[in-house]
C-alpha cells in the first residue's frame, strides 16, 4: 500500500513539517534563562520537585523530550491535515458507470427525495471509492445513451453535470447504453461497468451484459413502492364521423394492494372537465376510461391521474387532439400504387385492414353502405384526346395537372346519379356518383395507367385527398388544399406531448412501469465512509494523542 | 577577652545563666546534685546513728530535745558532663553573616555556663564527621582558651549529621547534657537525623539555628537552585503553589523535630541567627535557669 496525499503533495507536506520543526528549534534555543541560586540546602525542594524538570511553558522547550514529542506532533498534523490515503499497489481501474434516467427516477420515496436523488448519491459514492489512479467515464440514458464524462476529463466536471442530470421522457436504452461502453473500454486497463438502474427485470430479448465485460455490477435504487400510472391514451374515431373521436386512457397499478385513483381530463388552461372520475385499480390490472365524442380539432388537453394512497409516476400527461379528422380507408386487396401514394400523402388518412372501423372502403362488397371508392379496371383503350376537367364540384378547382389536363368545362353526358370530374373524348375518367346513400369516387384506371399519368403530378394527391374528405363528410365544402398545403399541414407537427395517436398494443408494454417484484424493499445507496475513519482521521487522532500526552507530561511536572 | 564573635558583655551576660540537670554522675564537686549523698555544706536529711558513723555529725540539739541519737546527711554535687556538639558544616559557614557566628556564640554561652557551675564542657564540632572536641579544664581560667578555639573554628565539609550522631554516641561518656546546636539540615531529611538522636543518650538541649530565608524561598521566575554543600542542582519554577508546597514541607521539617523532643523530653530552642543571641538564650533560661 502506498500513501498518498491529496490536498498537498509529498512536497508540501515536507515543507510544513520542516518549517514546525524549525520553529520549535528556534523555541528551544531561544529558551529563557534560569536563574541560579546557591542555597543553604534544596532538602526540602528535593521532596517536592523532581530534578531536573523544566515548569515554565517556555522552559519545557528546553527539555529534550518535550521538544521532540512537540516535533512529532507538529509533522503529524501536517500528515494529517494533507489528507492522506492509501492507494492500493494494484493496477488503476477503468470503471465505465451507467446511469438510466428513465421517467422512473423521479418517482418520490417515503422520505421525500426522488430516485433521481438516491442516484445522484450512488455515483457521488462510487467515483469517490475510486483512487487517483483510477480512471472514470460516465454514460447516461435519458433515453438515448450519452457521454457524460469521458475517461479524458477531470473528474470535477462531473459535480457540475449532476444539476443537468434529470429523468427523462422515454424509457432509457439501458442496454445500448451499456454497449456503447465497449468502445470506451477498449483497450483500458482492469476494465469495470457500473449500472445503476431502478429496474430490477430486465426487458425481454435484454443481451447478457456481463458479455460486454467482465466486471459488471448493477447497482438498484428506489424503494419498490405502489405505483398508479397512464399507461396509454389513445384518440379513436368515431367510425360514423371522423371529425370526431373519443379518447381511450388506460391506468394500471404495480403493487400488491388495490388504490383509488382519480383521472382528470381538461383543456389546458380552462377549468371545464371533459372527464372526472374515480376509480379503482386492483393490483397487476389496468383499467381504461374514455371521454366522451371530442372533435378533432387540434385542443391540447392536459390528463392527470391522482392517487389517494401509494406514489405515482407518469401521472400526467399533455394529450393534444388530432387538428384534423382521421378517415379511415379500408382496402381489403392491394391497391394501386397511384391510388395508395395518393391516399397516403395525406395525413387525414388512415389506410387500414380492419373492415369495421373505417370510414371509407375501397371496392366495398354490395352490403356496404357507407363511402367508397370504386377502381375500375375499364379496357385499356388508349386515351386519345386531351382530358378535360369538369366544374360541377369544387374537388377539382384550380387543379391543373401541369397543364395536363385543360380547364375548359364541358357538358359530358353522364348517366344518372352520376357526377363527371375527369373526362375525355367523352369518355368519363373520375366520377362521384351516389350509390345507395353514400357518394362513391369511381375512378378508372386508365388515369394511372396511360398517359398522361397523372398521378406523377402533385394535383392528383389534392384531388384524390379533396375527394376522400368529401366522401366522409369532413368537409361539405372540400378545404382547397393545395399540394403545398399537405406538407404545411399542422397535423405533421412534432409535438411529443402526448403519447401517438397511432400507438399499438405492443407499444404499450414498452412504456415505464415500476415493477414490484420484490416489493417493500429500498436499495440504499452505497454506503459512505460515515462510520468509519480515513487515515488523515487517524493520523490526525495520533497528533491529537500527542498534545494531550505533551499536556500530561506538563501538567505531571507541575509543582502545583 | 573581646573579639568579634564573644565580647566581653557576652560572657558577662551568661555567667548568670545557670544550668541544671537533675542529678549528675558527675565524679567531681561542682554544683550539680550528686545521686548519692556527699559532704557537701547542703542540709539533706537525718537518719538514725549507727556504729560507726562520724560523731561529729551527730545533731545534739535533737539528742537533748528527744534523747534520740540522729546524725546529718548533706548533699553531695558533682560536675555536669556537659557536651556540646557543634554544627561546622559548610552550610553553617555559607550566608552572610553566616549561622556559625550564632552557632558559636551560643555554644560559648553554655561553655561559659558550665564552667562557671564548675562543670567541664567539651565542644564536639562536627561537619561531615565528630571532630575532635575541644576539651576544657575546670574553672574560668580555660575560658580564654575555648573561646579562642571557638573562634578560630573552620567549615568541617558537607552535612552528615547522622554519622556524627553515631560516632559520637559511641563515645565512652559520662552520661550528662548534650546541647546540640546545628540547623539540622542534613540531607538525608529529619526521619535520619532523629533516628540518629536515638545514639545520644544524654539529656538532650536541641538549639535549632535558623533564618527568615529558611521559610521564604525566592518568588517568580524559573531557578536553578544549587545546594552550597554538595552542589546538586534542582530545577523550579517559583509559583505560588510551588512556595506553598515548599513551605509545608519547611513546617513539617520543624513539626518533626518538636514532635521528637516532645517524646525525648528534650528542650527544643530555634535561635534565629540573624537576632541577637543573648536575647533570645535570656527566654530560654528562665530566671536565669534552664532546668532540665
Amino acid at each position: 500500500m502506498n500513501m498518498t496525499f491529496t490536498a498537498l503533495s509529498a512536497w508540501q507536506v515536507a515543507l510544513i513539517a520542516a518549517g514546525a520543526i524549525a520553529a520549535l528549534a528556534l523555541l528551544h534555543l531561544l529558551r529563557r534563562p534560569v536563574q541560579e541560586l546557591r542555597v543553604v540546602t534544596t532538602l526540602f525542594w528535593a521532596q517536592i520537585v523532581e530534578p531536573q524538570r523544566a515548569r515554565t511553558l517556555l522552559g519545557r522547550f528546553r527539555e529534550l523530550p518535550a521538544f521532540v514529542i512537540l516535533a512529532i506532533t507538529c509533522v503529524l498534523l501536517a500528515a494529517g491535515l494533507a489528507h492522506p490515503e492509501w492507494t492500493s499497489n494494484a493496477a488503476a481501474v477503468s470503471k465505465v458507470i451507467v446511469v438510466d434516467l428513465s421517467p422512473s427516477m423521479d418517482a418520490r420515496q417515503s422520505d421525500g427525495s426522488t430516485r433521481l436523488d438516491l442516484v445522484r448519491k450512488t455515483l457521488e459514492a462510487e467515483v469517490e471509492a475510486l483512487t487517483a489512479d483510477d480512471a472514470v467515464a460516465v454514460v447516461v440514458a435519458n433515453p438515448a445513451p450519452r457521454l457524460l464524462l469521458g475517461f479524458d476529463q477531470p473528474r470535477a466536471l462531473l459535480h457540475a453535470e449532476f444539476d443537468f442530470l434529470h429523468a427523462g421522457p422515454y424509457p432509457a436504452a439501458i442496454h445500448d447504453a451499456v454497449f456503447m461502453t465497449r468502445s470506451l473500454l477498449h483497450e483500458r486497463p482492469n476494465p469495470e461497468i457500473v449500472l445503476i438502474t431502478d429496474r430490477r427485470t430486465p426487458e425481454p430479448r435484454t443481451p447478457d451484459h456481463s458479455r460486454v465485460c467482465d466486471q459488471f455490477r448493477t447497482v438498484y435504487v428506489g424503494q419498490t413502492v405502489p405505483n398508479a400510472s397512464i399507461l396509454s391514451a389513445i384518440y379513436e374515431p368515431n367510425p360514423k364521423s371522423p371529425s370526431e373521436g373519443q379518447i381511450v386512457f388506460r391506468m394500471a397499478l404495480a403493487g400488491n394492494e388495490s388504490v383509488k385513483a382519480r383521472l382528470r381530463v381538461h383543456q389546458a388552461d380552462q377549468d371545464e372537465r371533459l372527464l372526472d372520475e374515480e376509480i379503482l385499480i386492483e393490483p397487476n390490472a389496468t383499467v381504461d376510461l374514455h371521454t366522451a365524442a371530442l372533435r378533432a380539432d387540434g385542443r391540447k388537453l392536459e390528463v392527470d391521474l391522482d392517487v389517494t394512497d401509494g406514489l405515482a409516476v407518469d401521472n400526467h400527461m399533455l394529450f393534444m387532439l388530432p387538428s384534423t379528422p382521421i378517415i379511415r380507408v379500408a382496402a381489403t386487396e392491394p391497391l394501386p400504387v397511384a391510388i395508395e401514394m395518393a391516399l397516403r400523402s395525406d395525413p387525414a388518412v388512415e389506410l387500414t385492414t380492419d373492415m369495421g372501423a373505417c370510414n371509407v372502403r375501397i371496392n366495398p362488397p354490395s352490403s356496404w353502405s357507407g363511402p367508397a371508392i370504386a377502381l375500375r379496371d375499364a379496357a385499356t383503350e388508349p386515351i386519345q384526346e386531351s382530358l378535360g376537367v369538369t366544374r360541377a364540384l369544387d374537388l377539382l378547382a384550380d387543379l391543373t395537372f401541369d397543364g395536363t389536363v385543360s380547364t375548359t368545362v364541358a357538358d359530358v353526358q353522364s348517366t344518372q346519379g352520376e357526377v363527371p370530374l375527369i373526362h375525355s373524348a367523352g369518355r368519363v375518367l373520375a366520377s362521384l356518383t351516389k350509390d345507395k346513400t353514400s357518394p362513391v369516387l369511381v375512378l378508372d384506371s386508365a388515369l394511372w395507367s396511360q398517359p398522361p399519368y397523372l398521378h406523377r403530378r402533385a394535383d392528383w394527391a389534392v384531388f384524390i385527398a379533396r375527394t376522400v374528405r368529401h366522401l366522409a363528410g369532413i368537409e361539405t365544402t372540400p378545404a382547397t388544399l393545395a399540394p403545398s398545403d399537405i406538407v404545411r399541414d399542422p397535423m405533421w407537427a412534432c409535438e411529443r406531448e402526448h403519447i401517438s395517436a397511432n400507438i399499438t398494443p405492443s407499444d404499450r408494454e414498452m412504456l415505464d412501469l415500476a415493477v414490484p417484484e420484490d416489493a417493500g424493499r429500498m436499495i440504499a445507496a452505497t454506503p459512505g465512509r460515515v462510520a468509519s475513519l480515513g487515515l488523515s482521521e487517524w493520523v490526525l487522532l495520533f497528533a491529537l494523542a500527542g498534545m494531550l500526552a505533551d499536556l500530561l507530561l506538563y501538567n505531571r511536572g507541575r509543582i502545583a | 577577652m573581646d573579639n568579634l564573635l564573644f565580647t566581653g558583655e557576652f560572657i558577662r551576660s551568661v555567667e548568670r545563666f545557670r544550668l541544671r540537670a537533675g542529678a549528675s554522675s558527675g565524679v567531681r564537686h561542682a554544683e550539680q546534685k550528686a545521686r548519692s549523698a556527699g559532704t557537701c555544706l547542703e542540709f539533706r536529711d537525718f537518719r538514725t546513728y549507727m556504729l560507726g558513723d562520724d560523731v561529729r555529725r551527730v545533731d545534739w540539739n535533737v539528742f537533748i530535745r528527744t534523747g534520740r541519737l540522729l546524725t546529718r546527711r548533706y548533699d553531695a554535687t558533682r560536675e555536669l558532663p556537659l557536651h556540646i556538639l557543634l554544627d561546622s558544616s559548610d552550610s553553617m559557614y555559607f550566608e552572610e553573616p553566616p549561622r556559625a557566628d550564632a552557632a558559636r556564640r551560643v555554644a560559648a554561652a553554655f561553655a561559659v555556663i558550665g564552667l562557671n557551675q564548675g562543670d567541664r564542657p567539651a565542644i564536639y564540632p562536627f561537619g561531615r564527621d565528630l571532630i575532635s572536641p575541644l576539651k576544657t579544664i575546670a574553672g574560668k581560667n580555660a575560658l580564654p582558651q575555648m573561646l579562642a578555639s571557638l573562634s578560630s573554628l573552620r567549615a568541617a565539609g558537607a552535612t552528615n549529621m547522622v554519622r556524627s550522631l553515631q560516632r559520637f554516641g559511641a563515645l565512652p561518656l559520662r552520661k550528662g547534657v548534650a546541647v546540640i546546636v546545628s540547623d539540622f539540615f542534613d540531607p538525608a531529611g529529619a526521619p535520619a537525623v532523629i533516628e540518629a538522636l536515638r545514639f545520644v543518650r544524654h539529656r538532650l538541649v536541641l538549639i535549632q539555628l535558623t533564618r527568615r530565608s529558611d521559610a521564604g524561598p525566592p518568588t517568580h521566575g524559573d531557578w536553578r537552585l544549587l545546594d552550597c554543600e554538595n552542589g546538586r542542582a534542582v530545577n523550579v519554577a517559583m509559583t505560588e503553589n510551588a512556595v506553598q508546597r515548599y513551605r509545608r514541607a519547611y513546617d513539617a521539617f520543624n513539626t518533626s523535630l518538636a514532635a521528637y523532643a516532645a517524646r525525648r523530653r528534650a528542650v527544643l530552642f530555634r535561635i534565629d541567627a540573624d537576632g541577637d543571641v543573648l536575647t533570645q538564650l535570656s527566654r530560654l533560661f528562665v530566671d536565669g535557669v534552664l532546668s532540665l
